[in-house]
């Protein structure tokens, strides 16, 4: 599993970190971001690619699982 | 004093007499393209489009620059010589303006044009039964964003800087032909955003057709693939419980209707019977126009997006 911690930063970054892990080939990859902005766009681009998301909390960072 | 803080119009508006009134606008921001020349170029035509948005014609502007105290002589340079262009394409010229040091670079206008009170175009007016008309495609903000992060074809970015640094100017002249009832530019609240504001102001209800909105080529596939930027999404948090779009629009069509546009189109309503004669002018212009909805009476909703 990818790992990746993209709090504190901002779009179009965090989509961007999510997008190069995708192409070096990860098929399940966990991201954190503490924003709503990266959080919607990496939900967009995940399922735009055929990716299943679930998403926990914990204390203010959304923890995003991105399986296919 | 014609028009203030509260219509959400583009731009304050003073009747010096019968028939002249000033129209007063300011606007400015920092780099959203790398090349000085070109940020110069878009912050100007957007300063100047509210000018535009009003009907009116500008006749002054002044300046307003904040530059960083290591930015190289030649980039400051080429920004306002951008901005001098783009206001002389506009028929009038730079008299001044004021600068000062910044962190980050900021220009702008701040603009002052006339307009015949009769010809003043404002988010109020709509009638039931106009046809919308939307003067540039939307997208602009996603692809700023796909720019920003060095994804942009150097086709993408070409026709970015070239829509963004479009002036309304030809669109405006064109729309005083066809006395449309009401308007406004589509900026920073993105098309639906704007769209509310005349809806509001005219207390009726504006209905888009999804398919029918011109967008920037691109534009759709990086929304659906998670390219927006943060007003995209507090736009749509702005309009929420006054905008309904059907289930079948598709989400990346409809987030680019929220997406915050710089120096965007205007959105005019004009009569049904003349629509197509607009709309063959303005695509005569040159323009990447459409006519992408129409006015309704409100019952329970101002904005309707439909497949």
């Amino acid at each position: 599993m990818k790992q990746l911690n993209a709090c504190g930063l901002s779009c179009p970054e965090p989509v961007l970190m999510v997008r190069n892990a995708v192409a070096s080939g990860a098929e399940t990859i966990e991201v954190k971001v503490d924003d709503p902005t990266p959080r919607e766009n990496i939900i967009r681009f995940a399922e735009n690619k055929g990716f299943k998301v679930s998403e926990t909390q914990e204390d203010g960072v959304f923890v995003l699982m991105l399986t296919r | 004093m014609l028009v203030g803080f509260d219509t959400s119009d583009d731009a304050a508006v003073y009747q010096i007499s019968p028939e002249i009134c000033l129209i007063h606008t300011l606007d400015f921001f920092p780099p959203l393209v790398d090349d000085p020349y070109e940020f110069g170029q878009i912050a100007a035509a957007n300063a100047l489009s509210d000018i535009y948005a009003m009907g009116g014609k500008p006749v002054s502007a002044l300046n307003i620059v904040c530059l960083p105290s290591d930015l190289d002589l030649p980039s400051a340079k080429a920004i306002l010589a951008g901005g001098n262009d783009k206001v002389l394409e506009a028929g009038i010229n730079i008299s001044g303006g004021h600068s000062l040091a910044d962190k980050e670079p900021k220009y702008g206008l701040s603009v002052t044009g006339v307009v015949h009170p009769k010809e003043l175009i404002l988010n109020r007016g709509a009638k039931t039964g106009d046809r919308l008309v939307l003067t540039k495609p939307i997208g602009s903000g996603v692809l700023s964003t796909v720019d920003k992060a060095g994804l942009l074809s150097a086709e993408g970015h070409q026709t970015l800087v070239a829509t963004m640094s479009l002036l309304n100017k030809r669109a405006c002249e064109i729309a005083k032909k066809y006395q449309v009832s009401a308007g406004t530019d589509v900026t920073g609240f993105g098309l639906i955003g704007h769209a509310l504001e005349i809806a509001e102001a005219s207390d009726k209800a504006l209905v888009i057709k999804a398919e029918e909105v011109p967008l920037l080529p691109e534009a759709l596939k990086w929304a659906e693939e998670g390219f927006l930027p943060g007003g995209a999404y507090r736009n749509r948090e702005y309009v929420a419980g006054r905008c309904l779009a059907e289930t079948d629009v598709e989400r990346g069509r409809e987030d680019l209707f929220y997406d915050p546009q710089t120096s965007g189109g205007l959105l005019l309503c004009v009569a049904a019977e003349k629509a197509a004669d607009f709309l063959q002018d303005l695509n005569t212009a040159g323009l990447t126009a459409a006519i992408i909805g129409s006015v309704e009476e409100f019952s329970d909703c101002r904005i309707r997006v439909i497949s």
